[in-house]
């Protein structure tokens, strides 16, 4: 079967996608569906068409957005956990949009005065996808604002749940700005040591600054090191952070030492630079993308509230809680929020979370329903048989395998540098034995010495540049790190598993067959006409695949649910579904068949067939190559297997039949002999991301729902995914070379150390000098390594 | 010389303000969105003037 392709290309004016088929026109401009059309209008009536004008493409398609029920915006519980209210006439709202992406957004944005009085102000967070509303409540309600930005195609992500970690940059900066004033001004009152100058009133004087200077260095700015190594010690996970603070504490009593005795200036500007230089490499590796979030649980997906029957009168509760018995209502398009019964009629529902099969499923009155599916038909009425938490989607989350500590993983920074605390305590020792017989001030001053310079600054700044710069070079690229300890992880795995449906095959399109009797142009056009009047997943399909120019009329449109869909079109019956439905020939085989009839009889039907993303046979045999052993998991039945096979040849373990249960035991027993980086994309295989060593989620658009997980891959960038895993560890070589830096240094500073000769002016000197080496070479090699590695770029928004 | 230690008090006292002024732009968010002013800047707010009508 062939498809004519429409020879000129037609562009919506809104969403710059083709336009397929009859365009929608207003006022001489085209859109591709009327969700953009309708946008347009908008920005019209309120004069803001300049929109369009200040970016290259800034609306975004509004093909397959439903349109959502904000009723709960009413609830006065709901309206006071999103506003502080700042005045009876003032109150301010922070909503999440995922869609801003250009110049334009914010530019609409912040003209939303203009849609209704009640509304002030509004401000824009570009990189955390906000906007900040000021708004009299008296005059417009939240609902209203909310309704206004789904209008104009900005659909807020409503989560009551807070995230944490808000305040946490804000400390960070602040501790830079202290060690940094105390940095600046230890070197000034330095100078005259630096120099050489001998006057005994400028040596004390400024040796006691310099010691209250570093007060709030050390008990302040870079207190956490000592904190931290004392856990470390406490908990015997020996990490970096244990010679960091060896380092500032022998620094600081040395330095009290000397000062107090005028015996010397000490070591402060050394300390001082040290921990400014520690924060600000903490500061750059801190990159977090705001909205993107890497801990999202079943709640940012369930609905926030449900409506109650009790004794006939309708109430809004939020879904904590509902309790077992209660008589729920949802209207289409709704999450079912709750395991429990349907008691109206036959319904359709959606479990493409849940299962990852997108076909809606036909659930019988008196049937088990199950939390996590979409309503796809009219209102229906069901009775919960359980809580909300016991349900069983929302009991995976549960599971005591997902509270397994993260933090305790050691990067290779931490595991190294056990054995630098060991060696540099050596040579301390080693030291402080040569010395000793001849003069023990000698042997206290080369080992303070020795822990001093060698102290491993330039280590611990190799991980926070060297991961912090690739966060952010691979962000560009669509991959988005939850951390940088990601990168240390992915280079450690062995064996990849894959979550078949929406991960390896698109979520948007599946391909299409025709198998039958060849169609006239005019029994296209009567297939179209009944496809163009269902919004089911192949309805939309098959209509896609015939589109005619133009749309024929039809009466009498019946959609049975389950079975199919009929309709008289030119005074002929059209009919379009099962096989019994359309009186055709039962078939034993496992495919989706949508067969068609015209006035009784029977023409052919269409084959639905998942497509399977570009470039997945190649990165499967680059998985193969680098020596991982690979995996599919899939929750549907193994129709597609034989296809499999003949795609990626024999040596896979393929798994099908599989419920989120399964896939995360079946992770749970890969563990036993492998590290297991896990490939999915929803609810249905959360539970093996999360037990999964490395979970990737592989998304179509950020603004999608992303379940919990250390990565999130743009779905354009699937085939980047072995070159992300050679590049993590290529990143050790990197780590390598940074070693081999900080050694030369230690050798050339260690040098001085054991022979008692280091002046403070060569330790202000070679500390300041190996971090910027090491900073300066880690950024570079990586971003040398990232081109090398995946040359394309462009700026994904 | 002694007129060096009041230089050097009035240069710490000096610092201070800095770091004052700086711990005060933290606290006030200014550091918070570093990234939307940039865009905001180029916004022509001349055409399309005309007022809402309603």
């Amino acid at each position: 079967m062939t498809t004519e392709n429409i020879g000129v290309q037609l562009l919506c004016k809104h969403c710059n996608d083709p336009v397929i088929g009859a365009p929608y026109t207003y006022k001489e401009e085209s859109f591709c569906c009327l969700g953009c059309k309708t946008v347009y209008e908008v920005l019209d009536q309120n004069n803001l068409c300049d929109y369009y004008n200040l970016a290259d493409n800034p609306g975004f398609s509004l093909k397959s957005k439903s349109k959502e029920q904000y009723e709960y915006l009413d609830e006065q519980i709901i309206i006071d956990r999103l506003t502080r209210p700042i005045s009876p006439q003032l109150s301010l709202v922070v909503l999440q949009l995922p869609q801003i992406h250009c110049s334009s957004c914010v530019w609409l944005l912040e003209k939303l005065y203009r849609f209704h009085d009640g509304i002030f102000a509004s401000k824009v967070d570009f990189l955390r996808k906000e906007v900040e509303i000021r708004y009299n409540p008296s005059i417009i309600s939240l609902r209203k604002i909310v309704e206004i930005l789904d209008s104009i195609g900005y659909k807020p992500l409503i989560e009551l749940e807070e995230h944490a970690d808000k305040g946490y940059d804000e400390k960070l900066k602040i501790r830079i700005g202290v060690a940094g004033f105390a940095f600046g001004n230890i070197m000034l009152f330095s100078f005259p040591e630096y120099l050489g100058l001998e006057d005994p009133y400028f040596r004390l004087w400024f040796g006691y600054l310099n010691l209250v200077l570093s007060l709030p260095v050390v008990f302040y700015s870079g207190f956490e090191y000592i904190r931290l190594a004392w856990y470390s010690l406490k908990y015997k996970s020996y990490d970096i952070n244990i010679p960091l603070a060896l380092g500032i504490l022998v620094m600081f009593f040395t330095s009290i030492y000397q000062v107090t005795t005028g015996t010397g200036a000490g070591y402060i500007d050394s300390l001082a630079g040290l921990v400014f230089f520690l924060l600000i490499g903490k500061w750059y590796q801190q990159r977090s993308y705001h909205y993107l979030s890497f801990e999202r649980d079943y709640k940012s997906y369930f609905p926030i509230s449900t409506t109650r029957i009790t004794k006939g009168k309708m109430a809004e509760i939020s879904i904590e809680n509902i309790a077992e018995g209660d008589e729920l209502l949802i209207k289409n398009n709704q999450i079912i929020p709750v395991d429990g019964v349907l008691t109206s009629d036959n319904t359709s529902i959606d479990y493409s979370f849940v299962t990852g099969e997108e076909v809606p499923v036909v659930v019988l009155q008196g049937e088990k329903i199950f939390a996590g599916g979409k309503l796809k038909d009219r209102t229906m009425t069901m009775v919960a048989s359980r809580k909300v938490k016991n349900s069983y989607l929302v009991s995976l989350w549960n599971d005591a395998a997902f509270h397994r500590n993260s933090d305790a993983y050691q990067t290779l920074t931490d595991r190294l540098s056990r054995y630098f605390t060991l060696a540099i305590l050596l040579v301390a020792s080693a030291g402080f034995v040569y010395w000793y017989p001849k003069s023990f001030d000698n042997a206290i001053t080369s080992f303070t010495s020795v822990l001093i310079v060698a102290c491993p600054c330039a280590i611990a700044l190799t991980g926070p540049f060297l991961y912090g710069n690739l966060l952010r070079l691979l962000s560009r690229r669509g991959i988005f790190l939850r951390n940088a300890q990601v990168v240390d992880k992915a280079a450690g795995i062995d064996h990849v598993v894959f979550d078949k449906t929406g991960t390896v095959t698109t979520q948007l399109e599946k391909e299409l067959y025709y198998h039958g009797k060849h169609l006239s142009q005019e029994e296209r056009s009567l297939v179209h006409a009944l496809a163009f009047q269902s919004v089911h997943p192949l309805s939309s399909a098959i209509e896609k695949n015939l589109r005619q120019e133009e749309i024929l009329e039809v009466t009498n449109y019946e959609e049975v649910e389950g079975k199919g869909t009929s309709c008289i079109c030119r005074g002929k019956l059209v009919k379009m579904g099962s096989a019994s439905f359309t009186g055709a020939e039962p078939s034993p085989s496992g495919e989706t068949r949508v067969y068609i009839s015209i006035d009784g009889k029977v023409l052919g039907y269409f084959i639905f067939k998942n497509q399977y993303r570009d470039g997945f046979k190649a990165v499967v045999s680059n998985f193969t190559a680098a020596g991982k052993s690979i995996s599919l998991l899939s929750g549907d039945n193994d129709k597609e297997k034989s296809r499999l096979i003949e795609l990626l040849g024999e040596g896979i373990d393929m798994q099908f039949n599989h419920d989120p249960h399964q896939k995360m035991q079946y992770i749970q027993q890969l563990q036993s002999g492998s590290t297991v980086a896990m490939i999915g994309d929803g609810l249905n295989d959360s539970g093996a991301l999360k037990q999964s060593d490395l979970g990737i989620v592989v998304t179509e658009g950020t603004n999608n729902f992303t379940p919990a997980s250390d990565i999130i891959f743009r779905a354009e960038k699937f085939t980047s995914l072995p070159d992300f895993f050679d590049l993590s560890k290529k990143a050790h070589w990197i780590i390598g070379g940074a070693y081999i830096i900080a050694i030369l240094y230690n050798v050339i500073g260690l040098s001085y150390a054991v022979e008692a000769a280091l002046s403070p002016v060569v330790a202000a000197i070679l500390m300041p000098l190996s971090s910027l080496t090491i900073v300066i070479y880690t950024v570079s090699a990586s971003a040398l390594l990232v081109r090398w590695k995946m040359p394309k770029y462009e700026d994904l928004k | 010389m002694k007129i060096i230690f009041v230089l050097i008090a009035l240069s710490l006292l000096l610092a201070v303000g800095f770091l004052i002024s700086f711990l005060w732009a933290v606290k006030t968010g200014q550091f918070k969105d570093d990234y939307t002013p940039s865009i905001r800047i180029l916004h022509d707010d001349n055409h399309s003037i005309s007022k809402k009508q309603n």
